[in-house]
């Protein structure tokens, strides 16, 4: 039993508490104040965030209760799961995964990365299919960096340390978990969060990597913005013309701040707040955060104060396509036209490895915990980007339109993936025959647009869930629902009747969708698309051929993914995207 | 097959005789039963075998001093309602053992799976006083019974969505113990959450 908290048992009476609601309640029972805290917990699981802070305005203890780092952490460990804002310096939230091996270092399993910093890294062994680089010099001194890494091992227990307790912190955890609602609240009001000025980096005096040119190329060399992307307060540049990514650092401060956090108590106290400073190594052995890193840290956390963005620039060997970067892991990988994926250090602008998809053309590449999925026309491949390692070679999907985007999800096995038609799909990496689960068929805009600057149909997926799919000129957010889990609609909702025909209805057009695939309808379908006149009169690679209809319909009926084991897509409706 | 019945003493003195494979849905019965059942070369109990022998054979009562006898009778009920679901969750249990995923989401996992398996007899069985459901979850927890933990605690969250604040207090019988000046600074503290 989770709890050996021993009570009178008999039957709830009525001097439990006060009575203010009669005889009518009689029986009735304050369970936050009667059960054990770790039961209480069970309880809040339940309630969705709306009716979880209502119920802190109850009573103190509920309160108290309602508010307590155990209750919302894990809440918003679930809500900090992707792409989250910075809420927290990033080098805290994952100490382990700082740098990317060295290729030069590698096989040395003890010694980090030379520009590893204050991280270890995880001894990653080469492999024959990665191409080497021809002109990494190793200009690393041995003795210097096990000196480097002796810091490392003792930064590393610090920031454990104060990851571990700040987590554990009511008022940290509590103004975390609001701003995460707030965040969200924002973006579905379109309202700007703040305003950043980037100039053109040759504009910049940008910080230079050992990989990046001396010299900024001039701005006529960049061309447009082609594409962006932000994580972690990190924003990437990529433009149509060059071999340039601007790396915009938007909260460069974030690092000072955590060395003079870390560093406090030992410089810039007064006395009244030396004596109550133990520092975040916990000289005492006292798991508490005290008032000065509380403040400090609070003061961060509801700090939307826009900075002085730091730029550094990487730069490839050939004009980028296609880019995606994982701060977490400082890693960079681009695409060119000549089909080599290049990996970098998101932090020194190192280049680090070179790895070549051949015979295909690469349309869409993601990086996710130590996996680099990249898609190839209709196929998907699966690297380990650390090692080079090919972990999946071309895996069949269902797609017959180019996949724009891919996503590997938390299980490692099941790849979600969206084509240039906006259908989205999951595929299994493990199982013999791929398993084929198309989720939504029909596209979300049905002009079809395929240009330089890139497919009309990409997707991110946030919070595990959240899967926002967009078009040219249209976003559709659903809720990603994992075989054999509640729906939110019904734990989330007021009426579970009234939502369950919603989810009753869902999934008869889910089924609905999968006979049109299976059945005759699809060729119904296919007419329908053919009639675009939108679409261009030719596929890409591997999509010149007709299509066999019956030879389709036969594939489909065998891959159909029994309805248990099915991912669902619900739409999602404004009011459940808040409760979750 | 005639099955094995084992007796369980309550609190109040009470004696229930249940079918081993009923009550063996409670982890704590269930392990007591097994660290008596093990073979003396496993080292676990020097008689084991003779004494779980006297364990379904009556000789010895389990006592079950935390939960009284109508709330044991009804977690009983709900033992015996359930016990065509022992192989899928022993089965469920098994692929979540398998998978090597931490133990919060294998938690995570079971409470969610449970929520989704409650059944219309199991909301009619939850439907009773608040007095009952309280001793219900304890007993659950006691026994280390998480289906029965976790559909109870559900039905108790239930009682407060889509609530007013006064509404819960009335629910669940609260006194307001905020002095005017902290009930004020909550309801600004909560205003964000209200303008949702």
């Amino acid at each position: 039993p989770n709890s050996t908290d021993v009570k009178d048992f008999g039957v709830a009476d009525n001097s439990r508490a006060d009575n203010p609601g009669g005889d009518n309640n009689a029986r009735a029972v304050d369970f936050f104040a009667e059960l054990p805290f770790d039961l209480s917990l069970r309880i809040m699981d339940y309630l969705c965030d709306y009716d979880l802070f209502r119920a802190r305005m109850v009573s103190r203890l509920w309160y108290k209760m309602v508010t307590s780092a155990a209750a919302l952490s894990t809440r918003l460990i679930n809500l900090s799961h992707f792409d989250l804002e910075p809420l927290l310096p990033a080098d805290i939230t994952f100490p382990h995964h700082n740098m990317l091996p060295s290729p030069e270092l590698e096989g040395e399993e003890d010694l980090p990365s030379p520009a590893a910093g204050r991280a270890g890294h995880e001894g990653a062994g080469a492999d024959s299919v990665a191409t080497p680089l021809p002109d990494a010099a190793p200009d690393i001194q041995v003795e210097e960096d096990r000196a480097c890494r002796i810091d490392t091992t003792e930064d590393l227990k610090r920031l454990e340390s104060a990851r571990d307790r700040w987590l554990h912190d009511d008022m940290i955890v509590e103004a975390l978990y609001r701003k995460v609602l707030n965040r969200e609240k924002r973006w579905r009001e379109a309202s700007p969060v703040n305003r950043v000025f980037l100039p053109p980096p040759s504009l910049v005096n940008s910080k230079k990597g050992k990989g990046s040119s001396t010299v900024p190329a001039p701005e006529s060399t960049y061309g447009a913005v082609k594409t962006i992307k932000l994580k972690r307060g990190i924003l990437c540049v990529s433009y149509t013309k060059g071999t340039t990514i601007a790396v915009w650092d938007l909260l460069p401060s974030r690092k000072d701040w955590l060395d003079n956090i870390l560093n406090a108590g030992s410089e810039g106290c007064g006395e009244d707040e030396a004596h109550q400073h133990v520092g975040f190594g916990g000289v005492n052995g006292n798991n508490n955060l005290n008032i000065l890193e509380r403040d400090r840290l609070l003061e961060y956390v509801n700090s939307d104060k826009p900075e002085r963005p730091a730029l550094r620039t990487i730069t490839a060997r050939y004009p980028i396509r296609l880019f995606d970067f994982l701060p977490e892991f400082q890693t960079l990988v681009t695409v060119c036209r000549e089909g080599d994926i290049e990996v970098y250090d998101l932090d020194t602008c190192e280049r680090k490895r070179v790895l070549v998809e051949e015979g295909t053309r690469v349309t869409a590449v993601h990086v996710w915990d130590n996996y680099l999925v990249v898609g190839c026309s209709t196929q998907v491949s699966v690297w380990n980007y650390r090692t080079g390692e090919r972990l999946t070679n071309k895996l069949h999907t269902w797609h017959r339109g180019n996949i724009t985007g891919t996503f590997i999800l938390d299980n490692d096995d099941h790849i979600l993936s969206v084509d240039e038609t906006g259908a989205i799909g999951i595929t299994s990496r493990s199982s013999p025959t791929p398993h084929l689960n198309p989720l939504l068929v029909n596209p979300l805009y049905p002009l079809f647009l395929h240009g330089e600057l890139g497919a009309p149909y990409q997707m991110r997926l946030l919070h595990s869930t959240h899967l926002c799919v967009w078009g040219k000129s249209q976003m559709g957010q659903y809720e990603l629902l994992e075989p054999n889990k509640p729906n939110p609609y019904v734990m989330y909702s007021e009426s579970p009747e009234q939502n369950q025909e919603k989810i009753d209805a869902a999934m008869r057009q889910i089924d609905q969708i999968y006979d049109a695939i299976s059945g005759a309808n699809y060729q119904q379908m296919m007419a329908a698309r053919q009639n675009d006149e939108d679409r261009p009169a030719r596929r890409e690679v591997g999509h010149n051929a007709p299509l066999d209809l019956s030879r389709l319909s036969t594939e489909q009926l065998r891959n159909r993914v029994d309805k248990k084991e099915r991912y669902t897509l619900v739409e999602m409706d404004p009011r459940i995207s808040e409760s979750m | 097959m005639k099955s094995n019945l084992v007796k369980l003493q309550s609190s109040d003195g009470t004696i229930l005789e249940v079918p081993q494979e009923v009550i063996e849905q409670s982890k704590l019965v269930k392990s007591m039963l097994a660290d008596c059942d093990g073979s003396p070369n496993e080292g676990r109990c020097n008689d084991g075998n003779l004494l779980a022998r006297r364990l379904v054979d009556h000789a010895i009562v389990i006592p079950v001093p935390n939960v009284n006898g109508p709330v044991l009778a009804r977690v009983i009920d709900y033992c015996k309602h359930h016990l065509n679901d022992k192989e899928k969750r022993g089965l469920a249990s098994a692929l979540r053992a398998a998978s090597s995923k931490p133990s919060d989401e294998e938690e995570d996992a079971a409470i969610r799976e449970t929520i989704e398996n409650i059944t219309e007899w199991d909301q009619e069985f939850l439907k009773v006083d608040q007095g009952t459901l309280f001793d219900l979850i304890l007993a659950a927890n006691y026994l280390d019974i998480q289906p029965l933990l976790n559909s109870a605690c559900y039905m108790v969250a239930n009682m407060m969505k889509g609530k007013s604040v006064g509404e819960i207090r009335k629910t669940f019988n609260v006194k307001c113990d905020f002095t005017p000046e902290e009930e004020a600074m909550v309801i600004a503290d909560n205003q964000w959450c209200e303008d949702i």
